[in-house]
């Protein structure tokens, strides 16, 4: 019962926060593409499967995962402009490929 | 699909396309060179003729490989060409076929991929509205030229184009002609599919696999999918399982002979795809090597892997940009979904960079037998992916236009078309088909041919000996350099080979498995061995093109680049070298080109019967020992497959196991250079060290990777530092590695001292893993040599990076000073690996069995250089017959061999010291009392050891430093507790750092000691060098600092050949072996007739062996179900054969005698069809049991007289059997092409009619 309640209330609190418990996370995937060095999988699938779960949780559509994928591209964009190729634009690029999957299966399950 | 108004806009740009590539090339201009030549396009007929129909290696000695898959297509062409040649078009039957295939690249790509995206989107979008019809036309032209368009597929080769390059177009068009059928289930679609995988069948055969299953499983999957689930229509599997089969009998031809040769264990094509050597060395290793530099942000963005992002590539961002915003616009599009699932999943094989996890999957993948062929997987997916993409962008590009104001689809219309239009420029303006040759002076790769060449290429099709050539100047990779009329230059296989029908040695590589000792001999001006070498390999003519244009300036590296170091490197010198050569007479086709006939008694033609037999355990090199047989006529056997029946002939070679000998080409000086990430402060950095630990538990049971792998590893920890030095910690106490559960420890391998322990344990570990290994004591020993000299180097490095270190402490770099030098030196002083006195070489002598006799050795002493020679054999003395060498063979003591074991013995001779004077050059001072040098160096503080100048260090120059030698060199040190620095250089290394003398870096090491010590180095100099440099530099901090020297010598290191000659009571009868007149009816097929055969003899033919090669009796049947099935096959397909083609009708004529007249050649063919093709089906092969390697490379068959049932006179036909299923099978593809074709007529006829 006790269990329960907690869950219920991390619930809420989860709901409550929605703004900025999404922000955290958009802002952890910008961090990690700016981030020195080169991709880490532990970060990458960490921050996906947050993602997904929010997805579940929060009911987020497909349409914010493609708009965030824009966002990451003109991150690209930029990264390669002044940095080229580096580690910093392909962990933009592992993203991107993340997120127009997981905008694609959204879509998918949203028809 | 009809032809409308909308449709007459895609129609005009496919036709534009389809003529623009006739404009690239002026009149007479061909683009034929590159690895896979395309001299087809210049000579269709002759290619078909003498090279398409059969599975032989036109080149060098020759081998099998199939090359029949481009039949269809070469037919074509040849049909074409002549075509052409007869309507006499301006731009020459090769231009015009040239611009052709391109066209056909372009504009079929285009109107494919424009229908294509048309039916994709069409169905999604009604077509209601013209709005929308105009939309759809629009995208579906754009995702057409977005396809030919894109960077991947501009740069994908245009110039030298393999003929797999049309996947361009095929691709689009199977999967259109694909989708039709899924969605229409008309036959007509169906029967055009199959038609064009006949036509195009190189794109399904074996050689075009990678891009076959990179395109054609997952189009499948996708047609299946978009069929079953969007579209609703049932899928016709009937239709598909009959078109399957259709497929296969079409394909025929080269599919069941090629699956037939990989499943025959033991061949070349087998052991490529299933043994675990090429799957790793040739699979894993080339993926794990180039996928770093694959980049998934450059795959996205539809752009060329491995080039220079220019500015205009940014532009290239439109394009995902679209395929997002349609997402954002329209929910209900089900094939945009399925498309972009599918352009996910190549994009992510085509880049293989998607996380660590996927690359980790992405190398298991290897361990699938085949799968190696996609090693240079991002080319090999390319195609897929560029076509998937084209598919998802033209579906977005619909629904962008259709969600967005008309001034907002012109501005990105516009922008798109500006971006591909800049993009595409340098293709439509033929940039791509002219380009230059590869590292050459601005030389075009288009040619217009010279007319002299052309005569030259007459001579070599009509000289009418079966003989081989041998081209100059040599090159590498073994191609002809030809200056074409225009300037340009043809750099490609030698067309004597593929369009002349004669065998060609052009360079190093077709030298094979001689090369070696090719351009050692040629070095050297050893032309006793080149003569030797000539005969061997069947030479009868040097070609050699003396034109400076294609030697010298134009060309200083590519194509000749290796080979240069040992041949004259001017065409003046090639001059000078040829008439060295034993030939008689000259031909020359102007100025440029020359033939030189080697002289009749140096030729030893195609097939001989052997006049002379020796047994040995290393025929290779042993027929070029001509101090024991004089025969010109001599068949060398290995003892591993046949021994003498009568003991007579039989020579053993000794085994060399000094461990030196494992060193010889700088093994030990290679520098691992590991790419570091991982930071060691890092959580997970705790996992890479589990891993690391894991793949040497994996290796333990592989003797050459594991020591690799441990080398690799310790470089690993020296570059760790190199990387991270100024974020580790120091520690100040003795370091233990944390145990799984102690995470609060793992802090601590970011430490100087956790690295250290790691080193230590890494080089204990691999020392105790050797001792252990149940290989050879030399190997062992060669392997610490080589450990040693990695801790030298990392000595070196460590110290150098110590000296850059941030100090955190005062003190901290006097600490690590002190710690890395203790390690280092105890790791140096614990590897007890002291080099062998020179003097005394190592040799095992392996008897083979029941060989049991008295012995002559016999010591080579080509250059009578060595000095006091004996042999001590297990304790016994072998004393020289003569002190001096006699012919380049020194003669010992008789020794009786008793006993069938290994016997050991060790060759002792005198070593001189190369340095006669020690004569320093330096800044400097020197004093030399009694033997001791006493070098004073100068202000070295920070030096940089890259680069010796007179002010840095004490320099002896070794000017008698021969090439390609093994030297030891060795001096006694005292430096009074200063760090010095001794290095190694060699005037032509290819490796080092080049210093002010002109010599590069070899090796470097690190000396300090106070009291003397002894020091040891081995290296072996480059193949031309010139000369060697000793340098002592100062490292120490102090201002001057003193180094004393004695005892320096530089010897070199030699490891002669000693053979022991079984003795035989009887002198060897001479043999009489049978007269023979050979013929040869095309490549795979030779008639020879033997008169006079009473003994056993031997029948030697100058071709790479091959257990397929085989003789047979074409007078006796093989009495066995296959043999009366396969007589069966053969008289009705003679029958047939007869009914269109008659057999040759030229009469038998001697064209050429050699060897006395013992052996003649009748006037040859080339008839690849005739009603006596099947004369050998169900027919004896005879010997088979008796078929040997002979002199190292070519077939030897000792022919018995019950083999022939005892006749004296008789005919034998030599044939590559393989060939055979060739002839099974192409009637099967010919037949069902003939069917098919008038069925797809007919089909065109009826749907005409229907629609009148």
């Amino acid at each position: 019962m006790m269990i329960k309640k907690k869950l219920t209330l991390l619930s809420v609190f989860f709901k409550k926060n929605e703004s900025s418990i999404l922000t955290i996370m958009f802002l952890s995937i910008v961090a990690d593409i700016f981030f020195p060095g080169a991709s880490n999988d532990i970060r990458i699938f960490s921050i996906t499967t947050i993602y997904i779960a929010s997805i579940w949780f929060y009911k987020i559509k497909s349409r914010a995962t493609f708009i965030f994928a824009l966002f990451i591209l003109a991150i690209m964009f930029i990264l390669l402009l002044f940095t080229s190729t580096s580690a910093n634009t392909e962990k933009a690029a592992v993203w991107l490929f993340f997120l127009i999957a997981i905008g694609i299966f959204q879509q998918m399950r949203e028809r | 699909m009809k032809i409308s108004k909308l449709n007459l806009l895609p129609l005009l740009i496919a036709i534009i396309l389809f003529l623009i590539p006739f404009l690239w090339l002026r009149p007479g201009e061909m683009d034929l060179g590159g690895d896979g030549n395309r001299l087809y396009f210049y000579d269709p007929v002759s290619y078909l003729q003498l090279h398409t129909p059969y599975n032989i290696i036109p080149t060098g000695i020759g081998g099998d490989s199939i090359s029949y898959y481009a039949l269809p297509l070469v037919s074509l062409f040849a049909v074409l060409g002549y075509i052409v040649s007869i309507i006499h078009l301006f731009l020459g039957p090769a231009t015009l076929l040239i611009g052709m295939v391109n066209g056909m690249k372009l504009s079929i790509a285009f109107i494919s991929c424009y229908f294509i995206v048309k039916e994709l989107f069409t169905y999604e979008y009604k077509l209601g509205k013209s709005i929308v019809k105009g939309i759809t036309e629009i995208s579906a032209i754009f995702a057409g030229l977005f396809y030919i368009f894109s960077p991947i597929l501009i740069n994908s080769g245009w110039d030298k184009a393999i003929l797999s390059h049309i996947q361009i177009f095929l691709n689009p068009l199977m999967f259109l002609l694909l989708l039709r059928y899924f969605t229409t289930h008309k036959t007509l679609y169906l029967l055009g599919l199959l038609l064009v995988t006949f036509i195009f069948s190189l794109n399904f055969s074996y050689a075009a696999a990678p891009a076959f299953f990179a395109f054609y499983p997952l189009s499948f999957l996708f047609l299946f999918l978009y069929t079953k689930f969007i579209r609703k229509i049932r899928i016709p599997i009937k239709g598909l399982i009959v078109g399957g089969v259709v497929a296969l009998l079409l394909n025929a031809f080269h599919i069941f002979p090629h699956v037939f040769n990989i499943l025959s264990f033991g061949g070349d094509v087998s052991s490529s795809v299933f043994s675990d050597q090429t799957k790793f060395s040739r699979g894993l290793d080339y993926f794990t090597g180039i996928a770093p530099s694959v980049k998934a942000s450059v795959g996205l963005l539809n752009l060329a892997q491995l080039r220079d992002i220019v500015l205009i590539s940014l532009g290239f961002f439109i394009f995902p940009a679209t395929i997002l915003l349609s997402f954002l616009f329209n929910k209900k599009n089900k094939t945009r979904l399925l498309t972009g699932a599918f352009f996910l999943i190549v994009t992510f094989f085509a880049t293989a960079s998607i996380t660590d996890i996927g690359f980790n999957f992405y190398k298991t993948l290897f361990y699938i037998p085949g799968f190696k062929m996609f090693r240079n997987f991002f080319a090999q997916w390319s195609f897929a992916q560029v076509f998937f993409y084209t598919l998802l962008f033209g579906q977005a590009l619909g629904i962008v236009l259709h969600h967005t104001k008309k001034i907002y689809r012109i501005l990105l219309l516009s922008f798109i078309l500006t971006i591909l239009s800049i993009t595409a420029w340098p293709l439509m303006i033929g940039n791509f088909t002219n380009s230059i040759n590869w590292l050459s002076k601005e030389i075009s790769i288009v040619i217009q041919m010279d007319p002299q060449y052309e005569e030259a290429l007459r001579f070599v099709r009509e000289y009418p000996e079966d003989a081989k050539i041998l081209s100059f100047p040599l090159t590498g990779p073994s191609y002809h350099v030809v200056a074409g009329k225009n300037g340009g230059a043809y750099v490609g296989p030698p067309m004597f080979s593929y369009i002349a029908g004669k065998n060609d040695f052009a360079g190093y590589e077709s030298l094979f498995p001689f090369n070696e000792i090719f351009v050692n001999a040629a070095k050297k001006d050893n032309f006793l061995l080149i003569q030797k070498l000539l005969s061997i390999l069947n030479i009868k003519y040097i070609f050699y093109n003396s034109d400076p244009y294609i030697y010298g300036e134009n060309f200083l590296g590519f194509p000749y680049d290796y080979v240069k170091a040992f041949l004259p490197e001017t065409q003046e010198g090639y001059k000078s070298f040829i008439e060295k050569f034993p030939i008689n007479k000259a031909v020359s086709f102007g100025e440029k080109y020359h033939f030189y006939k080697i002289s009749e008694n140096i030729f030893l033609p195609h097939i001989f019967t052997a006049t002379d037999t020796l047994y040995t355990n290393d025929p290779l090199n042993f027929q070029f020992v001509h101090q024991f047989s004089n025969e010109p006529r001599l068949a060398v056997f290995d003892t591993d497959d046949v021994l003498p029946q009568d003991g007579k002939g039989l020579f053993v070679e000794t085994n060399n196991t000094n461990p030196l000998s494992h060193l010889l080409k700088n093994e030990h000086l290679h520098r691992h250079e590991p790419y570091i990430s991982s930071k060691l402060g890092d959580i997970y950095y705790y996992l890479s060290v589990y891993k690391e630990k894991i793949h040497l538990w994996r290796l333990r049971n592989n003797f050459e990777e594991y020591p690799n792998f441990s080398f690799f590893y310790l470089s690993k920890r020296i570059f760790e530092i190199s990387k991270w030095k100024d974020e580790m910690l120091i520690l100040r106490k003795e370091w233990k590695e944390p145990k799984p559960w102690e995470f609060y420890a793992w802090y601590t391998y970011n430490s100087w001292e956790a690295i250290f322990a790691r080193y230590e344990k890494s080089a204990s570990d691999l020392i105790i893993w050797v001792n252990n290994s149940p290989s050879s004591n030399d190997w062992k020993k060669a392997v610490f040599i080589k450990l040693k000299e990695q801790f030298y180097q990392h000595h070196l490095l460590v110290i150098t990076n110590i000296k850059g270190y941030r100090e955190k402490k005062i003190g901290d770099r006097d600490y690590l000073f002190s710690y890395a030098n203790k390690t280092f030196r105890n790791l140096i002083e614990n590897l007890d690996v002291h080099i062998d006195d020179p003097s005394s070489i190592s040799y095992t002598l392996p008897i083979p069995d029941d060989q049991l006799s008295d012995y002559d050795p016999y010591l080579e002493d080509a250059q009578n250089q060595l000095l006091e020679p004996f042999i001590d054999l297990e304790g016994k003395r072998l004393s020289p017959l003569k002190e001096q060498a006699k012919d380049g063979m020194i003669e010992f003591d008789t020794v009786r061999i008793n006993e069938q074991k290994q016997y050991a013995l060790q060759l002792h001779i005198t070593q001189e010291n190369i340095i006669n004077k020690v004569q320093w050059m330096s800044s400097g001072q020197v004093k030399e009392e009694r033997e001791t040098s006493e070098l004073e160096v100068y202000h070295l503080v920070g030096n940089n050891n890259a680069k010796i100048t007179q002010d840095t260090g004490i320099v002896q120059k070794i000017t008698n430093w021969k090439p390609k030698t093994q030297y030891l060199i060795t001096f006694d040190y005292l430096t009074q507790g200063d760090d010095f620095i001794f290095s190694l250089y060699d005037r032509a290394y290819k490796f080092g750092l080049k210093n002010s003398l002109g010599a590069n870096l070899m090796l470097q090491r690190l000396l300090n000691s106070n009291t003397w010590k002894n020091h040891q180095a081995i290296v072996t100099s480059a193949p031309d060098t010139e000369y060697g440099v000793i340098q002592f530099s100062g490292n120490s901090e102090k201002e001057n600092s003193e180094i004393y020297i004695k005892n320096l010598s530089v010897v070199e290191i030699v490891y002669p050949k000693i053979y022991f000659k079984k003795v035989s009571k009887d002198q060897k009868a001479p043999t009489n072996p049978p007269k023979i007149i050979f013929k040869k009816i095309n490549p795979t097929k030779y008639h020879i007739q033997v008169f006079g055969a009473k003994e056993q003899y031997t029948l030697v033919f100058l071709e790479k062996f091959n257990k397929n090669w085989k003789l047979q009796n074409p007078e006796k049947n093989t009495e066995n179900m296959r043999g009366n099935l396969a007589r069966l096959y053969g008289t009705i397909s003679k029958y047939i054969v007869s009914l269109f083609i008659k057999n040759s009708g030229n009469e038998d004529k001697i064209v050429a005698s050699h060897l006395n007249g013992d052996v003649k050649e009748s006037n040859h063919n080339n008839i690849f069809l005739e009603p006596n093709t099947s004369e050998t089906w169900g027919k004896d092969a005879i010997a088979e049991d008796r078929h040997f390697y002979v002199n190292g490379y070519a077939n030897g068959w000792n022919i018995e007289p019950l083999d022939m049932d005892g006749k004296e006179n008789y005919t034998l036909i030599l044939e590559m059997t393989t060939q055979k299923q060739f002839y099974l099978f192409l009637p099967i593809s010919l037949l069902t092409a003939i069917i098919l074709f008038i069925v797809f007529v007919v089909n065109i006829f009826k749907k005409h009619e229907k629609n009148l």
